[in-house]
């Protein structure tokens, strides 16, 4: 077997906010279970490292209307990953799952059991809800609203949250030893408490689920600002990036690389994978227009104005996308700053209009191209350590899904990039990441 | 009237290793596949309408056993299955009626249209210390807590229209905005504006279950259940339960169905079966104290079947809930013993009917509460 690094990737199906493809006849229909069991089933024949889900709290709406040219509503993640399991053997099962609105001990529990019912196939992506303010006037925040609750937490407190609760989950899974079991019977004296008392969180445990076939499912985590840098440098196995540009992903790989270190950790305990929507065709001209198929479907004023402000967390309602940028308020309560700022500093060098901007928020620019393109794409962004694969963000299901699985993995494959087998027997291991060792593990085997 | 036009109805609970002393030295079977696949193949063969995977927050207080969350292995076991109910226990303590629903509502699409939820509350000072909260709240509390549950649940259930999804590419629209409604619940514990995230689920509302299995934070109401199950001592008390339960039904508008633990201990002759049930109840009380829970039913499966034929006469309740002795042992016992001596007594089908869950319960599908209504002003939320 070649020694050579190899590609790890990831496909997200996303459904929700999708605002183009579901208007091809061929598209699969979100409302059917079917289409989940055959994005798993496709994504395996294609030795995908995982498939994954996204999540958002809140039906989206426009200006509190809710807004029908857009793809809303998806199954619930957690409830639907285990039967997706029954239909595959390998493929990793990965779910979006907010931290600020959930009790640690229940997602403890659930990623167990998820982890468990998959054979070691469970991770979670680590999000802390980004919620437009759509309602601003009221003084509340949406996704609150649906909680009980009349304000969505600032961006520092949702990461100082989130922190503890990802370390107390990790003591969750820990609580039960790896060897709890004997010939089938329980060791109660190996399943321990663990008394978490922090700022945010009083938990005794133990986990009522035994350690789960990885230890602890895979973490996933996004972040792009200090904040999330620092979150996904501490507990973060995989990394989704939105970087396009091969310098800044380098430059991000790098950061994060630093601050692993920062943290105790191995650089190389960490997989970092830049979103990347890609259409395979036999040739460039049929890749080409296959996109620009997708590009007419729908692109209008009323889809710009809403992922202007989906992305930003600002109102674009009343602004004239042919005019100017306006100067936008990056400071406004839950806005994406970092992102507000970019845009703003384009617009001020390059005198850019509103519209030009939205260029860039297109859903993900495609790339369109033959599978020895693509995989010359893959292979440049890998040996320069830009990435250590990528997570695919499909526009058509399942023409994209298929098309890659079907033409580019096979090159991928020839060039000794890409496993030709699932070689591990769990998330953990196909992505060559270590079972986690707990603390209580024995310096001795078999407990002697 | 034959009595096949209303068939009894069957479940089987799932929990541990049954109602008296399994063999605990066999936990590690609890989170195995393999455990739950046979069980369910056992009530699959049974014809059983649904079995009701208990669940709990915190370790078993003698530490005999841990668990797998029963979303996780409903969901898992979904595929495998074709016919039975999945009945899950789910606390309304310290969870989230937009979280627990939503789960339920994916339970149902992918076992298309099976789920059902078991309500229950969180509230032993065990599982209390795992959520931090201090102190639990009253069982007045949670009674008042969990049916407002439910009824945001419901509404929730349907905040999205049956048809809301038309993917209607010529005018550009994915959903019809109409078919969506905020549902600006605000009561005493919940306030929660919706709509759900995800669709309405293939029953309209998943089958929502109560019984009176020790925990005291969950009403028998019949505008919160759909199936009460019963844990009467005698049939002259269920039949006295199931009235008023009945009456009250009715007058709320509410259909519902009303079912009788039972533990059948069988054996092939009546002795065999007193000696099995003599020496569960050694075993019981050598480990806990008090007595053995639920009506158990001792003899051989032709008189047990009898028994429950005179409940039927009685027209005292709609079913009975099986309470497993044993886990697996028993459940097997009762599938391929019990219920064919009810076939032959005509009280049970001898093939599945209906798809859903709710099809076979003989329960209809609700229609959404908000089908027809304009989209509520935002502002209603607020008050």
């Amino acid at each position: 077997m070649s020694s050579k690094k190899q590609l790890h990737i990831g496909i997200f199906l996303q459904g929700v906010g999708h605002s183009i493809a579901w208007r091809d006849p061929e598209h699969a229909k979100f409302t059917e279970f079917e289409t989940y069991v055959r994005f798993a089933q496709t994504a395996e024949r294609g030795l995908i490292d995982f498939i994954f889900f996204g999540e958002g709290l809140v039906v989206r709406e426009h200006r509190e209307k809710f807004f029908g040219p857009i793809v809303n509503g998806r199954p619930d993640t957690l409830a639907l990953l285990p039967a997706l399991a029954a239909y595959t053997k390998h493929v990793g099962l990965a779910a979006t799952i907010s931290s600020t609105y959930n009790e640690p001990y229940e997602l403890a529990r659930k990623f167990a059991s998820i982890d468990h019912v998959s054979n070691g196939r469970a991770a979670w992506n680590v999000v802390t809800s980004f919620s437009n303010s759509v309602a601003k006037d009221s003084g509340g925040d949406q996704i609150a609203f649906n909680f009980s609750k009349e304000k969505h937490l600032e961006h520092a407190t949702r990461y100082d949250r989130a922190r503890e609760v990802v370390a107390l989950i990790k003591e969750l899974w820990d609580s039960w030893e790896d060897d709890a079991f004997i010939d089938g019977e329980i060791q109660p004296e190996r399943i321990h408490p663990i008394n978490h008392e922090g700022k945010w969180f009083k938990v005794r445990g133990p986990l009522d689920v035994p350690r789960s076939p990885q230890g602890h499912p895979v973490i996933i985590q996004a972040g792009q600002s200090p904040d999330g840098r620092d979150l996904a440098a501490r507990i973060a196995d995989v990394v989704f990036s939105p970087h396009r540009n091969i310098d800044e992903a380098k430059a991000y790989y790098d950061d994060l690389r630093q601050r692993l270190i920062g943290h105790g950790r191995s650089p190389d305990e960490l997989r970092v994978l830049p979103g990347l929507a890609v259409i395979a065709a036999p040739t460039e001209a049929e890749a080409k227009e296959r996109a620009e198929y997708y590009n007419q479907l729908l692109y209008n004023d009323e889809i710009v104005r809403y992922l202007l402000g989906e992305q930003s967390g600002l109102d674009f309602s009343e602004v004239d996308l042919d005019a100017p940028l306006p100067e936008l308020d990056p400071n406004h309560p839950n806005t994406n700053k970092p992102l507000v700022e970019s845009w703003l500093n384009q617009a001020r060098a390059h005198k850019l209009t509103t519209r030009q901007i939205a260029e860039q928020i297109r859903p993900r620019q495609p790339l369109a191209d033959t599978p020895v393109q693509i995989a010359d794409h893959f292979q440049h962004w890998l040996e320069a350590g830009a990435s250590d694969g990528f997570l695919l963000t499909p526009i058509h299901f399942p023409h994209d899904v298929e098309a890659f699985v079907d033409l580019v993995v096979p090159e991928l494959q020839n060039r000794g990039l890409f496993r030709t087998e699932y070689s591990g027997s769990t998330l953990r291991e196909n992505l060559g990441l270590a079972r986690p060792v707990s603390a209580w593990q024995r310096s001795t085997v078999n407990g002697d | 009237m034959s009595s096949l036009d209303r068939p009894l109805i069957l479940s089987t609970a799932i929990t541990g290793f049954g109602y008296y002393t399994g063999d605990t030295h066999r936990a590690q079977r609890l989170i195995e596949l393999d455990h739950y696949r046979a069980l369910l193949r056992d009530a699959e063969a049974g014809l059983l309408n649904f079995v009701l995977f208990d669940d709990a927050r915190s370790l078993a207080p003698d530490r005999s056993f841990g668990r797998i969350d029963v979303l996780s292995l409903a969901s898992r076991l979904a595929p495998e299955s074709k016919h039975v109910g999945l009945a899950i226990s789910v606390p309304t303590t310290y969870s989230e009626p937009f979280h627990v629903s939503r789960e339920l509502a994916t339970l149902d699409f992918v076992s298309h249209g099976r789920a059902a939820w078991h309500v229950t509350t969180t509230y032993s000072s065990d599982e209390q210390a795992n959520y931090g909260h201090a102190p639990a709240p009253s069982e007045q509390d949670r009674r008042s807590i969990t049916s407002e549950f439910v009824e945001v649940s419901r509404k929730l259930w349907d905040s999205w229209e049956d048809d809301a999804v038309i993917t209607d590419a010529e005018r550009g629209l994915y959903l019809d905005p109409h078919k969506l409604h905020h549902i600006n619940h605000v009561g005493r514990h919940f306030k929660v504006r919706g709509p759900q995230i995800t669709y309405r689920p293939p029953q309209g509302h998943v089958v929502v279950i109560a019984s009176d299995h020790g925990d005291p934070g969950v009403p028998l109401d019949v505008q919160v259940a759909d199936v009460l199950i019963l844990r009467s001592r005698s049939l002259a008390e269920a039949k006295q339960a199931a009235t008023s339960y009945r009456s009250a039904a009715s007058a709320a508008g509410r259909e519902i169905r009303i079912l009788q633990s039972v533990i059948p201990i069988l054996g092939a002759s009546e002795e065999a079966a007193q000696r099995r049930s003599q020496e569960l109840e050694r075993s019981y009380s050598a480990r806990y104290s008090g007595p053995a829970p639920a009506l158990p039913l001792i003899g051989t499966p032709a008189q047990v079947a009898g028994e429950l034929a005179a409940w039927q006469r009685a027209q005292a309740v709609d079913g009975f809930h099986f309470l497993p002795a044993i886990l697996p042992d028993d459940l097997g016992q009762i599938a391929r013993e019990l219920v064919p001596e009810l076939q032959r007594l005509g009280l049970v089908p001898t093939a599945y009917r209906g798809t859903t869950l709710r099809d076979q319960l003989g329960l209809s599908r609700p229609i959404s509460q908000y089908q027809g209504a304009p989209s509520e002003a935002f502002t209603a939320y607020q008050r």
